[in-house]
């Protein structure tokens, strides 16, 4: 960006002087220096790709390759710069054409007429449609020319552009039939070569308006070299392609790309840029004259373009809008960022652009672009665009094309094709602004369009098979390019049902193999449900309007109501049988039982109470001589007799014979023993019988001592051998050996055995006798049994208690015991055969009464118990 | 009387009457003589033991150079493992040496002292030349034979065997089934004599004790 070169006479001046120093009009830097790269194929900082530079500096048409009619028409308005002169200023407008209406202006002036449709006019309306340059096609709309040009009055320098044309071809460039899209390639060659004649009638109008036919022929080359320079520039047009274009620039350039390695020099798609900026060139070249004559008759041009800009004010909006991308200096100065641009092919069209921008000379919007890049009308446009989006949803791109009847879709043309041709309606614009002749400015009335537009244009039915939706159908067209749209036969061809139903009727129903289509994938085939997540739309925020942005989920949807559990117990009939049962059970535990009053045990106590006085009474009675006694037994027991008769025996016991003397009693007995052997004893010791005491009980020694003392013994005929352990082995031990079994005393002494007392017994048969005081008869009978065979038949005699008799009588009858005595009645018997007087006979009476009175109460006590048992009987028996 | 037979005749007194107060009931008295009383027992039988059996019997012997009694000792002192559970099997040995003899001799006393002896007198009165000397031979027979059937008819009651007979109740023989009767009236009439042999021997005891109640201060 150093240096900028005046657009007019090509003089390079300093950077950051506003006019040029040469021919002191108004520098456009940053455009003048944009087109000078263009001019001179150098490479610009401003184009991103070098590789598009390069090549464009290869295919661009230097300068001085400017045509010299065109160097002369600059040098005579130079020359005339002081005076403006209806010529002059004819002449600066059709420089100030650019590529894209020179296009136009000769196909408007040759006004094609429906015998030329064949020939000539069909071909450049086609290229109109693949050129996408609803701007020129507007421009060539005004087809009021149409009707009277023919191909004879053709000017010659038509010819002359039909003669280049020829040359070039010829020259080995491509026939622009042959290119993959004839229609980019014919509008470059087919509106130079075909209505001359119209051409012809609109220099002449021109010249007319002019007052001067040379410069128009001059003129006429002027824009025919131009559109010759067109397609040589349209190298230049890659660089137009910054890296962040979007997607249908992209494809576009694609496009562009492969039609211009095949035929560079005659590629419309490529000349609409390439025209805009030649276009731009010019107009920027014609803008200082357009501004210095504008009083000159000359500004009828001026004027038509006033009215065009007021008729297609609205319409201009959406062609400023898409020029944004043809400006290559924001494109680069927005430093590869093409949000811009995204935004233009995304957003609708209605981006609101300062009116200026269109009414101003385009110098003063390429001088915006300096700085930093970006001119103030896209700066304008930018925060203007910004909260479009916010405001209004983005709609489907299918849906506009219904305002937008007079899409590209019409013309046969892609997405991507119409996107480069939006911009060509802007670019138009502020072309128009400048120097339009008249007859382009009634291009904008649409009324005139309607006949051409329903006869060249083909049905929108078909173009809306072709192209269902561009991005360009959200950027807006002029109201006159929709006007005309609204006059095509179709306009309802733009929905998206019937492109479908269109496309549906063309395309054939595949027919895949069923092993294919076994093969598809479920998710293929099966139809996929949209989630509500998908269908969900943001209400608010930045995001409102958008569906399925943001994932969410639906809270309330996890949340399941819980399961509800019957509290009430499933019970079998069995279970129920048994739970009743139980409760029965538990009923009758809680019941209160009657209990029986317990009887009181005052009358047993009484009773017995009442019984042990009348015993005690019954025994006391008879001691205190109160009652008298009873007569005692006549008859003694034989076993009683046979007792005493041993013990009086003096054969069997002669006086101071050894008596063995067994105490084998209780303590408890004691009274009853003691009392019934104090009489034996005492004989003993009567007979100075020496006594040996022994005892298989530990106290029978004791009791032993007791007895003998109260029986008033010598204790020097008295050994007491102690007590015997063992039991009835000790008995046995005893019988046998009775040394070895009792060795010892109760005083701890060595038995004197053999010796004192026991002088001469060494065995029991030593003994004269043995006397077993017992009261248990066990004892008595180990003592026969154990101690009776080691006698060696000296008698064995037993004084028991009255219990104790009964069980040892048996011995007695065997013979085993001579003799028994048994309790106080035996001892009371013995006393009286042995006529002594003794305890027993003092308690027998004692005795008597208290077993009588014992026999009364067992006798009362049976007869009362026997009464009460058959009174309850009874009662139960009469109860029951 | 000396002060000690008069002290020992107090406490005796006292005592008796104690143990009569079980007239009323069980009451603390009769419980402190009862246990004064096994007290007493205790430690006499635990002195007489000592003096009478372990001293003399088994220490004895082996100070004076009889060194088998050791036997005894060893055996008596495995007895003694029986109080702790965990060595009570060392006194099994002497357990069994102790029941085994025991049994020995109980049963050969009482084959030979009562089963035999027994037998042998049931069969005596059956005697003629006995009953001849007796003077009374038919009442010696009859007695005799008194005593034979009592003692059978006591046998039979104890005879618990009988056949089973179909769609019968098991039932004795009738023979056995009347001598069993008989048996029975036979152990009624010794039971009968034994209580009041029982009966006897209380009455008795009561009278010496009153009697001693009575006589104690008669000086």
């Amino acid at each position: 960006m150093a240096d900028i070169r005046c657009s007019h006479c090509l003089t390079l001046n300093s950077a950051g002087s506003e006019t040029c120093k040469n021919c002191g009009r108004p520098l456009l830097d940053e455009s003048a220096g944009w087109l000078d790269n263009l001019r001179d194929g150098s490479d610009s900082s401003a184009w991103s790709e070098p590789e598009t530079n390069a090549k464009a500096g290869d295919d661009a048409q230097p300068a001085e390759e400017i045509p010299d009619w065109l160097q002369r028409i600059r040098q005579r308005s130079q020359e005339e710069q002081g005076q403006p002169q209806p010529f002059e200023s004819a002449d600066q407008a059709e420089d100030a054409l650019p590529d894209w209406l020179q296009n136009l202006t000769p196909a408007s002036s040759t006004e094609p007429s429906a015998e030329t449709e064949d020939t000539g006019d069909a071909n450049w309306l086609q290229s109109l449609r693949g050129a996408e340059q609803p701007s020129a096609l507007e421009a060539d709309a005004p087809g009021e020319p149409l009707d009277a040009g023919t191909a004879d009055e053709t000017p010659d320098w038509l010819r002359n552009m039909q003669n280049w044309q020829e040359d070039t071809q010829a020259q080995g460039a491509v026939p622009a039939a042959e290119q993959p899209i004839d229609e980019f390639a014919q509008p470059a060659s087919e509106p130079l070569a075909s209505p001359q004649e119209e051409d012809q009638d609109w220099l002449a109008k021109l010249a007319a308006q002019t007052g001067s036919a040379l410069p128009v022929e001059d003129a006429g080359a002027d824009w025919l070299a131009n559109l010759e320079g067109g397609g040589e520039s349209s190298a230049v047009v890659p660089p137009i392609q910054p890296s962040g274009v979007t997607d249908w620039l992209g494809k576009l350039d694609e496009g562009d790309e492969a039609e211009k390695e095949a035929a560079p020099a005659a590629e419309p798609p490529f000349n609409l840029p390439e025209e805009t900026t030649s276009g731009s060139a010019f107009s920027w070249e014609s803008e200082p004259s357009a501004a210095e004559s504008a009083a000159a008759p000359e500004n009828e041009s001026i004027d038509w373009l006033h009215e065009f800009q007021h008729q297609e004010a609205p319409a201009q909006e959406p062609a400023l809008e898409a020029q944004a991308p043809e400006e290559p200096e924001p494109v680069n100065a927005a430093a590869d960022i093409p949000n811009w641009l995204g935004s233009l092919a995304t957003q609708e069209p209605q981006e609101t652009i300062p009116a200026e921008g269109m009414g101003e000379p385009s110098g003063e919007a390429f001088e915006l672009p300096a700085q930093e890049g970006m001119p103030d009308w896209l700066q304008n446009y930018t925060p203007a665009e910004t909260p479009a989006p916010a405001e209004e949803p983005i709609l489907p791109i299918s849906e506009e094309p219904q305002e937008e009847t007079f899409s590209w879709q019409s013309l046969g043309m892609s997405a991507a094709e119409s996107a480069p041709a939006a911009e060509e309606a802007t670019e138009a614009a502020p072309f128009a602004a400048s120097d339009l002749p008249e007859w382009l400015g009634q291009s904008g009335s649409s009324t005139p369009q309607y006949a051409f537009d329903q006869d060249l244009i083909p049905p929108a039915e078909p173009a809306s098979q072709l192209q269902p939706a561009t991005p360009f159908a959200q950027t807006g067209l002029p109201d006159w390019l929709d006007e005309s749209g609204l006059a095509l036969p179709a306009p309802e061809a733009t929905g998206d049902e019937q492109l479908t139903e269109g496309s549906d009727e063309n395309l054939e129903a595949a027919d895949l193999p069923s092993w294919l289509q076994s093969m598809r994938p479920i998710e293929m085939v099966a139809p996929k449900a949209v989630s509500a997540e998908e269908k969900k739309t943001e209400k608010a925020g930045p995001l409102a309007g958008l569906s399925g942005v943001l994932p969410s989920e639906d809270l309330i949807g996890q949340y399941i109501k819980p399961p509800l559990y019957s509290v009430k117990l499933r019970v079998s009939e069995k279970q129920r049988v048994h739970a009743s049962l139980i409760e029965s059970l538990i009923s009758e535990e809680s019941q209160p039982q009657t209990v029986s009053a317990e009887r009181s045990e005052a009358p047993q106590r009484v009773l017995r109470f009442l019984v042990a006085a009348i015993l005690i009474l019954a025994v006391l009675l008879p001691m205190l001589n109160f009652l008298p006694a009873l007569p005692a037994a006549s008859i003694l027991p034989q076993e009683l007799i046979a007792f005493e008769t041993t013990l009086s025996d003096e054969a069997v016991l002669p006086r101071g014979s050894a008596v063995l003397l067994a105490l084998e009693y209780e303590p408890g007995l004691s009274g009853e023993m003691q009392t019934a052997s104090e009489a034996v004893i005492r004989q003993l010791a009567e007979n100075d019988t020496r006594l040996t005491v022994i005892s298989t009980s530990p106290t029978g020694p004791i009791l032993a001592e007791s007895l003998l003392a109260k029986a008033g013994v010598d204790p020097a005929f008295v050994v007491n051998l102690g007590y015997l352990a063992g039991g009835s082995t000790g008995l046995q031990s005893f019988g046998l050996a009775p040394v070895q079994a009792a060795p010892a005393t109760l005083q701890g002494q060595l038995a004197p055995w053999n010796s004192g007392t026991l002088a001469g017994v060494t065995r029991l048969s030593d003994f004269s006798a043995v006397v077993v005081l017992t009261d248990d008869p066990d004892k008595g009978r180990n003592w026969v049994e154990q101690v009776q065979p080691a006698l060696g038949g000296k008698p064995l005699l037993m004084v028991s208690s009255a219990q104790a008799a009964p069980l040892l009588l048996p011995y007695y009858n065997s013979g085993q015991v001579q003799g028994i005595l048994s309790g106080i009645t035996g001892a009371a018997g013995y006393e009286a055969l042995t006529q002594s007087i003794g305890t027993a006979s003092l308690l027998r009476g004692s005795y008597q009464y208290g077993m009588l009175l014992t026999a009364l109460l067992i006798l009362l006590g049976s007869l009362i118990t026997g009464i009460i048992t058959s009174i309850s009987r009874s009662k139960a028996e009469k109860e029951a | 009387m000396p002060s000690a037979d008069l002290i020992w005749t107090i406490v005796g007194f006292v005592l008796t009457l104690l143990i009569l107060s079980h007239i009323i009931g069980d009451n603390p008295l009769f419980r402190i003589v009862t246990y004064l009383f096994v007290g007493v027992a205790s430690g006499a039988v635990a002195v007489i033991a000592i003096y009478q059996v372990i001293w003399p019997k088994l220490i004895l012997p082996i100070l004076r150079g009889d060194y088998l009694t050791i036997i005894p000792l060893v055996l008596s002192l495995l007895l003694v493992a029986k109080l702790f559970p965990r060595y009570s099997a060392a006194g099994n040995f002497t357990m069994a040496y102790l029941v085994g003899a025991g049994a020995a001799v109980a049963v050969g006393g009482a084959v030979m002292g009562t089963l035999i002896s027994q037998s042998r007198a049931l069969i005596t009165p059956f005697d003629l030349s006995s009953a001849v000397q007796s003077g009374s031979p038919v009442m010696q027979i009859v007695e005799g034979a008194f005593i034979l059937i009592g003692t059978l008819a006591t046998l039979f009651y104890f005879q618990f065997s009988a056949k089973v007979q179909a769609n019968q109740s098991v039932k004795r023989p009738a023979f056995v089934e009347t001598a069993g009767k008989l048996g029975q009236g036979f152990i009624a009439v010794t039971f009968g004599a034994l209580l009041a042999g029982v009966f006897g021997s209380a009455i008795a005891a009561l009278v010496e004790r009153l009697a001693f109640l009575l006589t104690a201060f008669r000086f």
